[in-house]
């Protein structure tokens, strides 16, 4: 079953959960390393590539071990695929919602209902409050408005002191 | 995981200090490497001498690849750079512009230059070697010999195979898995005998 693994993981086609330990395993065994290479060289030859008696992976390794090891800062990973896309879709919903709410709770609840698609005839009669008779309720019961969410500040002394 | 991805996996462990993983990479692109170093260097042991070299500099340079590029297009560019700084150092011609420098790595595929500068008992372990892989192409079973090709050749994934054989993506994966056990079977008696000869 791992020499299968191995082949699927050549071809870029392992269940991605089983990738980790295939590589490290891959590592790891002896025989899977030699398995690797031989997989290779029959890709080469059957796709016609380079196949000269070239084998520099023994000289190569051995090289190294008089090299001082590599180790190269961790960099963050670039979020990419699905999950890139993700992100973007759920930062524009965000501020969808986020314009939405506010524009709701500026927008006086009459227009709201008139910008609404249900027929006039439908619409209940909203009751004519002019505006000066409007501001001391809206003034006294701000509280209860959608913004109330928000820190807010009353800078109308004279509703104030009325209160 | 694609092949980039694949190795770029590889390389992350390796810049994190495993060599092992550097030993995987070398054992995947070593042959394709040493084809293109042999069409500077025409000589084959000192292609193979470059080679080696080239995969050395690439080891030390690791921590400065960033995977904007694929690897082997990075390792390409070292392996040609390896190549023409040896042919200087020996107080040789170093072509000036040649089909090397106009081709991009991925599509560097002619295999037969390496084996003009190949010795002829190279030559004739090659040959040997291509004999087998095509014989035991010939011996497999139509469905695994199909799914193999299309792999390996025609670089289909498996998915555009099981459409093609009209069978599910866990047939295509056996299929292939077994028809490159089975010409791995027949090689490696050919590979044990010339590990000694660099295989």
């Amino acid at each position: 079953m791992n020499r299968e693994h191995l082949s699927a993981l050549m071809d870029g086609e392992l269940d991605p959960s089983l990738e980790p330990a295939m590589l490290t395993r891959m590592k790891e065994e002896g025989e899977l390393a030699r398995i690797w290479n031989e997989y290779h060289l029959i890709g080469d030859v059957l796709r016609e590539r380079g196949i000269g008696n070239v084998c520099v992976g023994e000289r190569v390794a051995r090289a190294l071990e008089a090299e001082p090891t590599v180790l190269a800062p961790r960099r963050s990973r670039a979020v990419t695929g699905p999950t890139r896309w993700l992100a973007v879709a759920a930062a524009v919903a965000a501020v969808a919602v986020s314009t939405w709410t506010l524009q709701r709770a500026e927008v006086p609840s009459g227009q709201r209902m008139a910008s609404n698609d249900v027929p006039a005839a439908a619409t209940p009669a909203v009751p004519v409050v002019h505006a000066a008779e409007a501001d001391p309720y809206v003034a006294m019961h701000r509280q209860w408005s959608p913004l109330s969410g928000f820190q807010t500040v009353d800078y109308a002394a004279d509703t104030v002191a009325s209160r | 995981m694609t092949d980039r991805e694949i190795d770029q996996k590889l390389v992350e462990q390796a810049q994190a200090g495993d060599k092992r993983a550097f030993g995987m990479l070398v054992a995947k692109y070593q042959r394709k490497l040493a084809r293109l170093v042999g069409r500077l260097v025409r000589d084959p042991a000192e292609a193979e001498d470059v080679t080696q070299e080239a995969f050395i500099k690439a080891y030390r340079a690791l921590s400065a690849f960033r995977g904007d590029s694929a690897f082997y297009t990075w390792l390409y560019r070292i392996g040609v750079n390896t190549a023409k700084n040896y042919l200087v150092a020996q107080g040789r011609r170093v072509p000036t512009q040649t089909t090397v420098d106009n081709e991009d790595a991925e599509n560097f595929e002619d295999g037969t230059l390496l084996r003009d500068v190949n010795t002829p008992e190279a030559e004739l372990m090659s040959r040997q070697i291509v004999e087998t892989v095509n014989a035991s192409m010939e011996a497999l079973p139509e469905e695994l010999r199909t799914a193999i090709r299309l792999r390996e050749i025609e670089g289909l994934s498996y998915e555009e195979i099981a459409t093609l054989m009209n069978c599910p993506i866990g047939t295509v994966r056996s299929r292939i898995f077994r028809a490159r056990e089975a010409i791995a079977e027949r090689l490696r008696p050919q590979l044990d005998v010339s590990k000694d000869r660099r295989w």
